[in-house]
């Protein structure tokens, strides 16, 4: 099992936070929505990517297991 | 020992001082805190501001003023002057001493803990969970502004006045800039919570004229016989 970053794209609205605080894992679109890192979260940066989660003004951002 | 605790011990009414002190510190920072909180939600920010700055700075003003609130309440309860238990800090309306008023800085303290929990647990709620006890902040802080006004032996003074009045009108400007830009509420909603935005303060202005700024309102808010005494 390994950790992967989605986005909730009814709920997210562009406030582009989690970018700032995880540009290793995320990055903005010309519209200011999110791209996130395909595949499993590097383990050094689970730590940086649940801050990114939390930071969402909206918990737009979604950190679920998924199988290897 | 350090001075302070000195200061403490040798004049009784240090406690009180840095009760009313820790007052208006927390005023100030509460509203920062809101403010703060406003721009974190927004989407119409500069691209030049750093968005996390905000949104972390908010936290981390909310947690200061968390310490600032323990001094707060624990000097009302340790000084002698006022009889006020610990119990309330967290039970409203018991105290002998303004019961109303110091009551609504209790129901504020309720709220901000409700508040400061929820976000502990954001991370398990759903947002729309989490954000319904949030907006109790914009209440919790009226309700401090009420308490303050009615509780405190400054309200009367230019300073204090003008405190109350500086940070009355930042948390309005955010209210109604918050309310022009979200797109989350119905039109009737954001209009009624507009209408709110400016009568709500003007009530309370009208109350501040008539209440605390009036001749009596130390006998009229509720103030024992003996500390009333004392504090003439």
């Amino acid at each position: 099992m390994s950790l992967k970053l989605s986005v909730d794209w009814p709920r997210c609205a562009a406030h582009g936070l989690c970018a700032e605080i995880a540009p290793e894992l995320i990055s903005l679109d010309d519209w200011g929505y999110p791209t996130v890192l395909p595949g499993p979260i590097p383990p050094q940066l689970v730590r940086l990517a649940e801050r990114a989660r939390m930071a969402c003004p909206v918990l737009a951002l979604r950190m679920e297991q998924v199988p290897d | 020992m350090p001075t302070s605790a000195l200061i403490l011990i040798r004049d009784p009414k240090a406690l009180w001082f840095l009760n009313r002190g820790t007052g208006f510190v927390l005023l100030s920072l509460l509203t920062l805190s809101v403010v703060l909180g406003v721009m974190a939600s927004s989407r119409r920010l500069p691209k030049w501001w750093p968005r996390f700055v905000g949104n972390e700075l908010h936290r981390r003003v909310a947690l200061l003023s968390l310490s600032f609130l323990v001094v707060h309440i624990a000097t009302a309860v340790l000084d002698s002057f006022v009889s006020i238990s610990l119990l309330d800090s967290i039970l409203p309306f018991q105290s002998p001493y303004r019961t109303i008023w110091l009551g609504l800085g209790t129901v504020a303290v309720d709220l901000f803990i409700a508040v400061l929990i929820t976000t502990g647990l954001r991370g398990r709620m759903t947002e729309a969970a989490w954000r319904s006890v949030h907006v109790l902040s914009y209440l919790a802080w009226a309700l401090s502004v009420v308490h303050g006004l009615g509780t405190g032996t400054d309200s009367h003074r230019a300073w204090a006045l003008g405190t109350n009045a500086g940070c009355g009108a930042l948390v309005i400007l955010c209210l109604v800039y918050r309310l022009l830009t979200t797109t989350d509420l119905a039109l009737p909603i954001r209009v009624g919570l507009l209408v709110a935005t400016f009568v709500v303060p003007l009530g309370i202005l009208w109350w501040t004229i008539q209440g605390p700024l009036a001749p009596g309102w130390s006998h009229r808010a509720g103030t024992p016989a003996p500390a009333s005494k004392a504090a003439k």
